[in-house]
């Protein structure tokens, strides 16, 4: 048997899920149950401490939700039932693909893991008041949360199940799933390892522009504890570094307006020095942020990044040399001082295969779908071409 | 070099491990870890780098340290690859990756010898029949053999006749125990084991079968991470008793030390206080700022000791969370400073997107 742990209303057995009647792409119940979710995050006060939700609260709005959904070309059709494998840490962030594919008529099994964290605990008793009342009954029949240890075959069992199989999480934990058998026309939607990066133009930087430049950086940074992949680790540098020092403080400043954890300081002096023990990268700073200058964006330095308040700084002495450290795993590049337009024309050359968004420093983590360059509204239902 | 080892070696020879005055022991060791730390900055690369260009400390405060969790994703050396005498692997019970250890003969040596000077103020010079509470199985397999494998053969010293309390698949060996227990019943007798290790497969399983050890005499040793034992509420007094009811022990020694410094060990008290021994010290820093802490206070701590020159582990900011207690007034009589520890941070390795579980 399934060791299967059900997190939400939902009653009956997994495998009669997928034989539930289909609902339509857009359809009210799912607009209706947005709207409600979005009032219940934005109004109730519990959520106030926790910025990742009343963010998805916002982005949830009626008159948002009318700006980012927009039916794709064709007849569309829910491809069926939809796997959701998401990640440990970043907690909210599966709710994001999991309204996509609500919206577009799809069932959901959702696999949330065991982890007891407080926003994704608060996030799924919301999501479950609403599932409960009768206006929501419908979507309480096709959508499921569970939880189930990793080692067990659940996975495997649900994999036959699916449509499609949206997978968060590291590549190594992305391949094991996508190694499980699925359906012929299963499609596989894959959240895979990737990093993050800001770019100051820092030539014409005013010391006036510091405290709004640090408050955008911060808004990327703090959710999640710098570990969404969105969030910048890596700050490109251009020009004058003259004000440098003052945003750091500045940063550190922010970072210390939050709860510190015990293990922050520790966790960036290891980074700090397995930095420096390997030459990869030489401490700058070091109080409630931690900043490192690199030379090159490095794979193992990546992987030593922990995040909660660590930068590394990468200075550059003219805009394109940027390109060379975009490597396929970049996934968002914020910018700041610069026009788009002349990083665009920098990222329109083929031999840049890294970047799948590119947006203004602040905007880091603004869900769209859109993302990780994926149309996920498109990518979720079935397209019918029609002459 | 040759020099300093001298220096250090002396030190761990003449100097009783509890007999110096706070202030006199820290006048002796500065110059020692000043020289330490000069000795790995042209010996590592790595420390080098790490350091970058400290002249020498005026305190032992102000002496840099080496976050332990380096020693999980480096290879820190300060000899040549033709000096390694053995490379030890902690074994990283909960942990993920082991931490890596790389000795000469000169360290290896001082190890021992510093193992033997510490714990013969708490165990005397007898060498006691022993009751190792753990399974052979450690020591042979090789693939195992990690720092709980060294810190049973550190300890074998101490004791003879070992015997070894545990089947490889950690069930008692009663047959092993009944005619250990026949041999010595009435008399004083060694243990030592991983304070969870004994708690679980030793103290857990006689009370299940319900039998005591004959011994008037006991001196239980153990060490290692409370972790488990706090996850299932045992206190050090419930172990204590747990041991006295069960073992027959009539002394229960609790010593902290680790992978990365073995050697020196900190060793309870009769007052149930953790000491520092000759060669070692023990600062405390705030877990926020890494400022060092006050008597009282609590933070992580800082071990410094003076046995390794084959890596750069001299002075090491551990993932362990402790309080400076007091120096040279701990109503047991030994001199220096003397803590306690409250047990590890919590999750200290942390993931992203990357981490689905």
């Amino acid at each position: 048997m399934m060791q299967v742990e059900f997190l939400s209303p939902y009653q009956g057995k997994l495998s009669a899920l997928p034989h539930q009647a289909p609902l339509a792409c857009g359809n009210a119940v799912a607009l209706a149950f947005c709207a409600e979710l979005s009032q219940h995050l934005m109004r109730d006060a519990q959520y106030r401490q926790y910025p990742e939700l009343v963010a998805l609260g916002f982005w949830l709005r009626d008159a948002s939700i009318k700006q980012w959904f927009e039916m794709p070309g064709g007849l569309c059709k829910p491809l069926g039932t939809v796997l959701h494998i998401t990640p440990n840490n970043v907690d909210s962030m599966f709710v994001y693909s999991w309204i996509c594919a609500l919206l577009m008529g799809n069932h959901n099994i959702v696999r949330v893991s065991n982890s007891d964290n407080p926003v994704k605990q608060q996030l799924i008793a919301a999501i479950n008041g609403l599932l409960v009342q009768p206006q929501f009954a419908e979507l309480a029949s096709r959508n499921v949360f569970v939880s189930y240890a990793r080692e067990s075959d659940v996975s495997a069992r649900l994999s036959l199940l699916a449509d499609a199989r949206v997978l968060w999480g590291g590549d190594a934990s992305v391949m094991a799933i996508r190694a499980l058998p699925a359906k012929a026309r299963c499609r596989d939607i894959s959240f895979a390892d990737r990093w993050s990066a800001a770019l100051i133009d820092a030539n014409g930087l005013q010391a006036s522009q510091l405290d709004q430049l640090a408050q955008a950086l911060w808004r990327d940074s703090q959710p999640h504890g710098q570990m969404a992949c969105s969030s910048p680790r890596v700050l490109f540098w251009l020009g004058d570094e003259q004000h440098q020092p003052a945003l750091w403080d500045k940063l550190a400043a922010l970072a210390a307006q939050q709860d510190d954890g015990l293990t922050r300081a520790n966790n960036q002096l290891v980074n700090q020095q397995l930095l420096a023990a390997t030459g990869k990268g030489q401490a700058l700073y070091r109080g409630r942020i931690a900043v490192s200058r690199i030379q090159a964006v490095d794979e193992q330095a990546l992987d030593w990044f922990c995040g909660d308040g660590v930068f590394y700084l990468l200075p550059l002495t003219q805009m394109q040399d940027i390109t060379r450290h975009l490597d396929e795993k970049i996934q968002t590049l914020s910018y700041m001082g610069c026009e788009r337009d002349r990083l665009l024309d920098l990222l329109r050359d083929p031999a840049v295969r890294g970047v799948d968004r590119l947006v203004p420093i602040g905007q880091a983590l603004d869900f769209a779908p859109l993302w990780d360059g994926y149309d996920l509204l498109s990518q979720l239902c079935r397209q019918v071409r029609y002459v | 070099m040759t020099d300093l080892n001298a220096q250090i070696d002396e030190l761990i020879q003449t100097v009783p491990p509890y007999g110096e005055a706070q202030v006199d022991k820290r006048a002796r060791l500065l110059p020692i870890f000043n020289q330490l730390h000069q000795h790995h900055r042209h010996a590592c690369e790595d420390y080098a780098r790490l350091t970058g260009d400290v002249s020498a400390a005026d305190s032992l405060e102000a002496l840099p340290y080496v976050a332990v969790r380096l020693f999980k994703h480096l290879r820190l050396q300060s000899i040549a690859a033709g000096e390694v005498f053995k490379t030890l692997q902690s074994s990283g019970t909960t942990a993920t990756t082991p931490a890596t250890v790389v000795l000469d003969k000169f360290t290896a040596a001082r190890q021992s010898k510093a193992l033997v000077k510490i714990l013969q103020a708490s165990l005397g010079n007898a060498r006691l029949p022993m009751l190792i509470l753990d399974s052979k199985a450690v020591l042979k397999d090789r693939a195992l053999f990690s720092a709980r494998g060294a810190g049973i053969q550190g300890l074998a010293m101490f004791g003879r006749d070992h015997t070894y309390a545990l089947d490889e698949n950690m069930q008692p060996d009663w047959p092993a125990i009944d005619a250990f227990a026949e041999k010595y019943a009435g008399q004083a007798v060694l243990m030592f084991g991983f304070t969870f290790m004994v708690w679980a497969h030793v103290i857990e399983a006689l009370k299940q079968a319900n039998r005591r050890l004959p011994f008037e005499n006991a001196i239980l040793l153990h060490s290692g991470g409370w972790k488990k034992l706090i996850d299932q509420q045992v206190s050090d007094a419930v172990f204590q008793a747990g041991a006295t009811e069960w073992l027959g022990t009539t002394q229960v020694t609790n010593f902290y030390g680790m992978a990365e410094q073995v050697g020196s060990v900190f060793v309870q008290c009769s007052h149930g206080h953790l000491h520092t021994p000759m060669c070692a010290e023990i600062i405390v820093r705030n877990p926020f700022t890494l400022a060092p802490c006050a008597v009282g206070e609590t933070g992580l701590l800082q071990v410094l000791s003076v046995i390794p020159t084959s890596y750069p582990g001299f002075s090491l900011l551990t993932e362990d969370m402790g309080t400076l207690l007091g120096e040279d007034d701990c109503p047991c009589g030994w001199h220096g400073r003397y803590f306690s520890v409250q047990g590890r941070l919590p999750k200290t390795e942390v993931r992203g997107c990357s981490d689905a579980s």
